[in-house]
């Protein structure tokens, strides 16, 4: 059967009505490609740098995750190539992600700010960010909800490093968000 | 009671040996029998039905219908006489009645806008519109639609080793694949208002008759593809004169279809080493502006296939090239729109014969005469001879390197099913394992041939730990139905793939189970093999127990995760004279410098694949080949190569002597050998391989006492990433930290 169901949404038509049709596509009745979709997942790694105490966090998508969002925005995977983002691709990008993983601890919100992209050779792209503000509690509560309003599959899973070791948190529609120990 | 506890304890030993680990698979097996042996072969008495077509059909374009009629001739092969046949209507999974609509999961939130949920009601009238069935005499003959199904009543049981004809004509609407997503139908292209068709399950087809299931009428849910006996077909399709059809099989009227122009080139293509152009990009682009009326009939014969499917368009650039195989030749070709160039012209053809090439290595020789990759937009779907595949550049002609990625991985793949299923036909509608994962396997291979460590996204183990590590509610063992199979591309395609490579790699070594998976496709080439076949022949032809690496990783969740959670170390020494006693001595834990690990499977292909196919034809190389070689001059910097294998049976008298206890720890479940690189103060390594038979006695925890020359300053579990270990922070020994992703991004931006 088909292997690049992963393309998910294609960008050819701009118009509100075929976006419409071609979403529909995946969710409908008909759809064979979007149950046969083969990749649901999204991963972070965050690590608490001990001398700035803030957290670092790398958020990794496969490639057409982020070529969906993309070519919505009129850009293409070619643009993240670029040595220097365009503000606007850097600003939609940065909101696209940070919805879908957020930082807080109680009512307080941890800004992330983003410093650094890679697309690597297995498909996977790696956005890079850094907390905003030191973080001085000794847990905090993590969202990390990315692209589960689009997939009903979608499963994301953050490893935490600690110390000598690796904890691993995983998020579900049903669980989006997980307090960790820091 | 002192009776029922007796019984109890008389049993226990075999209840547990029963959840063992190693236990041998009876009960999940079928009992070899006269069809199908217990080495994993056809039965002496093996036997398969054949269904012969002969079908007309007309493509019209200015209403998108398709309207058929053909003559099935169904031979029964088998010792049952049959009071009535099942013929498969996969069209009706698109009916307005269809089941797949009623089984489908929503819920409220996948609806973004009340457009969406307007959008759900949009009704299309799919499925097959039947119109007559009737014996090919004349006879009338009764027939009922259950579904997806349509069973005929045959006035008289068909006998052993007797055929029966009968006639069906249908009619159905095309869908738009863009609205109703599926493996067949239609793309518009509104620039030059022109249609692109890719036509499949598009006949009422026989469904099989064997020895496993009876009548395989398991009603198309949409996921479990077809189970499809074979046969020979003949067949008209007629089309408007200006498009360019094709198919299934051989073009039997090519004298009068194409031009003197067209035929010369095809000739020449056929011994070309090179793809030719049958019609230029400029006569497709002048033909996608004719649309004359007139209407032109294509005939095509396919002898031993088990479906047919066809695409049709104005818009179609074709070109073409000879491939040897063995000896035959056989006609790669490519048909696609100017939407497809420029990654179309310049690779598809290629890749078709590249790929013919490469499974007919490792599998069986390709055995039709044709092979063909057809141009549409985003999907990847799978027939014989011919398959539809995805990856369009953007509008300019420009593309990133990950699309250039997915349209080799997906030509590739879906040439390669014409091994899996279509020849070595496994029965899709239950096991989709089956045909995608051992295809998905030798598509690895085969990229690796294609280009020196081709990033293939599936194959190597490291690539699958994140799915088995996952959250277990999520997960479904391999051995699971198609249609119940939870995130499927990772059960049946990635899984799969991966645990082939760890047989090959790892557990039976790449000369035991190249054999062995070459007798299995052998085999059943032609046939219908069943999992217990496969599983039998792979142990049957290398002489390893592999029920342990079934049960694993085809019948559990288990994941690999091993750990290193303890290492002693002892030394000999001398008292009294000659007397020696063995001490144990403190160990001075200093972390170790790890350099970035390398799969297995790239550093035996450095060796083992002495030219890649980019490396002969360098005009494969885009403006992305850069990358590629900065990454490969990179390979060796990191490898350790002074890795050496451990032995202790050559010690002299005099030497030293270091003893190291490591106790192992099975966190993940799953058995799996053990890989240890051993880093010595004399700044060699060595590599000691322990089979997965350690665990037989405990396959929780185990330790194993190793002797060493030099004294050892550190262990590493794994080293090469080959049994697809879910946790490599417990691998190594003194235990270090791992450096985050940021970090490395930091460190490489200064």
């Amino acid at each position: 059967m088909n292997l690049i169901c992963y393309f998910r949404v294609v960008s050819f038509y701009n118009s509100d009505f075929m976006k419409l049709l071609i979403i529909i596509s995946f969710l409908s009745i008909f759809s064979l490609k979007s149950n046969a979709h083969d990749y649901y997942f999204a991963f972070a790694e965050m690590e608490l740098n001990k001398e700035s105490q803030k957290l670092e966090v790398t958020l990794i998508l496969n490639s057409h995750d982020i070529s969906h969002w993309l070519e919505n925005k009129n850009f293409t995977l070619l643009d993240l190539e670029e040595p220097t983002l365009e503000k606007n691709l850097k600003e939609g990008l940065n909101n696209f992600l940070l919805s879908g993983f957020k930082i807080s601890h109680k009512s307080e919100h941890y800004k992330l700010i983003f410093k650094g992209i890679l697309l690597k050779d297995d498909g996977n792209i790696e956005f890079y960010f850094e907390s905003q503000k030191k973080v001085e509690q000794d847990e905090v509560n993590i969202t990390f909800d990315l692209l589960m309003n689009q997939y009903n599959q979608q499963q994301n899973k953050l490893i935490y490093l600690k110390e000598l070791k690796k904890e691993t948190y995983e998020f579900l529609s049903s669980k989006k968000s997980q307090i960790i120990k820091l | 009671m002192k009776t029922k506890l007796l019984l109890l304890l008389t049993l226990l030993p075999t209840l547990l040996f029963g959840q063992h680990k190693f236990a041998q698979l009876k009960e999940e097996l079928a009992t070899p029998n006269v069809y199908r042996n217990a080495a994993g072969a056809p039965g002496h008495e093996y036997y398969q039905q054949k269904a012969d077509y002969k079908i007309n059909v007309s493509l019209n374009d200015s209403d998108q219908t398709i309207h058929g009629e053909e003559t099935i001739t169904y031979t029964n092969n088998s010792p049952d006489q049959l009071t009535y046949l099942w013929v498969q209507l996969d069209q009706n999974r698109k009916s307005l009645d269809s089941d797949s609509k009623l089984i489908n999961v929503e819920k409220m939130e996948n609806f973004k806008s009340v457009n969406q949920l307007e959008l759900k009601s949009l009704n299309f009238d799919g499925g097959f519109k039947i119109k007559e069935v009737r014996l090919s005499n004349g006879e009338d003959i009764s027939y009922f639609i259950n579904k997806t199904m349509l069973r005929i009543n045959l006035n008289e049981p068909l006998k052993t080793n007797s055929s029966i004809s009968f006639n069906i004509s249908w009619w159905y609407n095309i869908n738009d694949r863009d609205i109703l997503n599926a493996r067949s139908g239609f793309e518009y292209f509104p620039k030059d208002k022109n249609y692109l068709y890719t036509i499949a399950q598009w006949f009422p087809r026989m469904c099989v008759y064997n020895d496993v299931e009876g009548w395989q009428n398991k009603q198309f849910l949409g996921r479990g593809e077809f189970t499809l006996p074979f046969g020979d077909y003949e067949v008209n399709i007629t089309v408007p004169s200006g498009h360019v059809v094709t198919a299934t099989g051989e073009l039997q009227n090519q004298k009068e279809i194409l031009t003197k122009v067209q035929l010369e080139r095809l000739e020449k293509a056929r011994n070309a080493s090179e793809p030719i152009f049958i019609i230029t990009p400029e006569e497709a682009l002048k033909s996608e502006k004719l649309k004359t009326k007139a209407l032109k009939t294509w005939s095509f014969k396919a002898e031993n296939v088990r479906d047919f499917a066809f695409a049709s368009s104005r818009k179609f650039i074709w070109d073409a090239q000879g491939v040897d195989v063995n000896g035959k030749n056989i006609l790669a070709m490519s048909f696609y729109p100017k939407e497809g160039n420029p990654l179309w012209e310049r690779y598809s053809t290629k890749l078709v014969a590249h790929t013919l090439k490469v499974y007919s290595k490792y599998t069986i020789d390709y055995p039709y005469p044709v092979a063909i990759s057809v141009h549409t937009k985003w999907m990847g779907m799978e027939y014989p001879m011919i398959c539809f595949n995805g990856g369009r550049p953007n509008d300019d002609g420009t593309y990133s390197e990950q699309k250039k990625y997915s349209m080799w991985g997906v030509i590739i793949h879906e040439v390669g099913h014409n091994f899996f299923p279509m020849i070595i036909n496994s029965d899709e509608r239950q096991w989709t394992w089956m045909d995608e994962g051992l295809n998905t396997f030798v598509q690895y291979l085969t990229e690796q041939e294609w280009e020196r460590n081709y990033p293939s996204k599936r194959g190597p183990a490291n690539k699958i730990v994140n799915y088995m590590s996952g959250d277990k509610n999520n997960i479904s063992p391999i051995m699971t139905n198609s249609e119940s199979i939870l995130q499927f591309g990772n059960n049946s395609y990635g899984k799969p793939a991966t645990a082939l490579n760890v047989l090959r790699e790892t557990v039976m070594g790449r000369e035991l189970f190249d054999y062995s998976f070459k007798v299995y496709c052998e085999r059943w080439k032609f046939k219908h093999p069943t999992p217990a076949d496969f599983f039998r022949t792979m142990e049957d032809a290398s002489s390893v127990d592999l029920d342990w690496f079934w049960r694993g990783w085809f019948y559990s969740t288990d994941n690999v995760d091993v750990a290193l959670t303890n290492v002693r170390h002892f030394i000999t020494d001398s008292i009294s004279g000659n007397k020696k006693v063995i001490i144990e001595e403190k160990i001075n834990e200093i972390e170790l410098e790890l350099k970035q690990p390398i799969t297995i499977g790239t550093l035996r292909n450095l060796e083992s694949i002495s030219t890649t196919l980019n490396e002969k034809d360098t005009s494969i190389n885009d403006h992305y080949g850069w990358k590629r070689k900065k990454f490969n001059d990179s390979i060796l910097e990191f490898a350790y190569n002074k890795d050496i294998n451990h032995v202790e049976h050559d010690f002299q008298p005099n030497d030293n002597r270091y003893y190291y206890e490591l106790t192992f720890n099975n966190i993940g479940g799953l058995v799996s050998p053990v890989i240890i690189r051993a880093f010595l103060e004399n700044g060699t390594t060595e590599i000691i391989r322990i089979p997965a038979e350690i665990w037989l006695k405990n396959d929780k925890e185990v330790s194993k006492v190793f002797v060493f020359k030099y004294k050892v300053k550190g262990f590493q579990l794994d080293p090469f990433l080959e049994t697809a270990d879910t946790n490599m922070s417990n691998n190594v020994w003194p235990a270090r930290k791992t450096p985050s992703r940021y970090k490395l991004f930091m460190k490489n931006k200064k």
